[in-house]
C-alpha cells in the first residue's frame, strides 16, 4: 500500500486544556536505523520543527522561552529508519533530547495508553511529554501525553518536504483533544 | 360361460359409452393445468449489481460489481412459487485518505482498504401477475447470511465475521424467449436487502441492487 499513514494516540489521563507552554527541541533524533548511521536526522529539520511548532501554536499553546524544563510539556521529534522496527509510546526515553541550552535525557518513561502500531521504516515520531526537574534518573518515570507516528514520510530516497509537513498537520488535525 | 360373457360386455360397453358421450367424463387435463405443469420449475442465474445504503454506505460507498445468485423456484399454484436461493456479494473500496478509529483508542489516517463479503442462502416466495411471455412478479426472501468484513491501514487491520439474519424484497419480470415444453427467459429485478450484519460503524447492513440474468422454466 502506498501513501503516508498517520497514527496518533493521546493519554486519556492528560488534561490538555490545563497545559499552556511547550519547549521545542533543536534536533530530530534518529532512534534506530539499519544499518547504523549518525545519531541525528538532518534533512529539513528546521521545517519539520517549525511545522510542529505552528500546529501547537494553532492549538492554543505558547512556545516557552525560558528554561526548557519549566515549560508545561516538552516535544520530542524522532526518526525511525530501518526495517521491522516496532514502536511503543515512549521510545525516546533511552535518549537525550537537546532543548535550547538544556539536555534532557529520558531514563524510563511511563505511559497510561498502549502500543500504537508496527512500523518498518521512514517513520517520524512526535511526542508530547511532561517535564520533571531535575531530569529523571534511573528508575524514575516521565509521562507521555500524546504520540504521533508518521509512517513513510522519511523514505530512503525522494524525501518530500511538503508531504512531511502535510503529515504533521494531519497528526494534529486528527487529535482534537490536544488543544487548549 | 358366464365369465367370458361378462368380459365381452365390459369390453364393448366402455367404447360405446365413450362414443355416446365423449365430453361427459374427460381424463384429459384442461389447458390451464397443462400450462401450470409445463413451467412449474424455474432455475434462475442472475448477476447482481449492488449498492450499500444506510450506515453500510458510509463504510463502503462504491457500487459492487461482484454479485451472483442461483435460485430454484417451484410453482405451488399457477401464480405462486416457493424456492431457495444462494447469493454471493462482494463490496470493496480503497480510499486515498480515510480515518480509522483503533481499538486501543488511537486514530489512524491514510490509504484505507476495505471489503465485505456476504454469502447468503434464503427461502423465497414469488407471486406472478400474468401468465404470458412477459411475466412480472414480486417476491420476498428470508434466511441467513455469513459475512466477512475487513479493513486495513498500512499494517493495521481489523476483521469481523459471523452469521446473521437476512431478508429481501424484490420486483421483477421474466421475458420468455422461446415457448415449448420448456422455455428460456431473461429476467430482471430490483432488490432491497436487509440484514442484521453489524461491524465497525455499520448497523444492520442494507443494500439496493439490480439483477439481470437468465431463467430456464421447465
Amino acid at each position: 500500500m502506498n501513501g503516508i499513514v498517520v497514527l496518533t494516540q493521546d493519554s486519556p489521563s492528560t488534561d490538555f486544556k490545563a497545559l499552556r507552554t511547550f519547549a521545542l527541541p533543536t534536533q530530530v533524533k534518529l532512534v534506530a536505523q539499519t544499518p547504523p548511521s549518525p545519531k541525528d536526522w538532518t534533512a529539513d529539520v528546521p521545517n519539520l520543527l517549525s511545522a510542529v511548532e505552528a500546529n501547537l501554536v494553532a492549538k492554543g499553546y505558547a512556545k516557552h522561552t525560558g528554561t526548557a524544563t519549566s515549560a508545561d510539556f516538552g516535544v520530542t521529534v524522532s526518526a525511525i529508519l530501518g526495517t521491522e522496527e516496532e514502536y511503543f509510546t515512549g521510545v525516546w526515553c533511552d535518549y537525550c533530547f537537546w532543548y535550547p541550552g538544556t539536555p534532557y535525557c529520558g531514563a524510563q518513561c511511563s505511559w497510561d495508553f498502549s502500543y500504537i502500531g508496527d512500523y518498518r521504516y521512514g517513520t517520524l515520531i512526535i511526542e508530547l511529554h511532561e517535564f520533571t526537574a531535575p531530569p529523571p534518573g534511573a528508575g524514575e518515570r516521565v509521562k507521555t501525553h500524546w504520540s504521533a507516528a508518521l509512517y513513510s514520510v522519511l523514505p530512503d530516497t525522494g524525501y518530500d518536504a511538503a508531504k512531511a509537513k502535510d503529515a504533521i498537520d494531519r497528526a494534529f488535525a486528527q487529535s482534537p483533544r490536544v488543544a487548549r | 360361460m358366464k365369465a367370458p360373457l361378462l368380459a365381452l360386455a365390459v369390453l364393448t360397453a366402455v367404447p360405446a359409452a365413450a362414443q355416446i358421450a365423449p365430453g361427459a367424463v374427460s381424463f384429459q387435463p384442461v389447458e390451464r393445468d397443462r400450462d401450470f405443469r409445463r413451467y412449474d420449475t424455474i432455475w434462475n442465474f442472475t448477476y447482481e449489481l449492488g449498492g450499500a445504503i444506510g450506515s453500510f454506505s458510509q463504510y463502503i460507498s462504491a457500487v459492487s460489481p461482484v454479485g451472483f445468485n442461483l435460485e430454484g423456484r417451484s410453482k405451488v399454484t399457477r401464480r405462486l412459487s416457493v424456492g431457495l436461493t444462494f447469493g454471493f456479494n462482494r463490496y470493496s473500496q480503497t480510499s486515498d485518505l480515510a480515518s480509522l478509529a483503533l481499538d486501543n483508542g488511537g486514530t489512524a489516517s491514510g490509504p484505507l482498504y476495505r471489503y465485505a463479503h456476504f454469502l447468503s442462502p434464503r427461502l423465497t416466495a414469488h407471486y406472478y401477475f400474468l401468465d404470458q411471455s412477459v411475466q412480472p412478479y414480486v417476491g420476498v426472501g428470508l434466511g441467513a447470511v455469513w459475512s466477512f468484513a475487513y479493513q486495513r491501514v498500512a499494517d493495521l487491520e481489523e476483521s469481523d465475521s459471523g452469521f446473521h439474519f437476512a431478508s429481501h424484497a424484490e420486483a421483477g419480470l421474466y421475458w420468455s424467449l422461446a415457448l415449448s415444453d420448456s422455455r428460456l427467459a431473461l429476467t430482471a429485478a430490483v432488490r432491497y436487502t436487509f440484514t442484521t450484519v453489524s461491524f465497525a460503524q455499520v448497523q444492520n447492513a442494507m443494500m439496493l441492487s439490480g439483477l439481470l440474468g437468465v431463467a430456464w422454466q421447465i
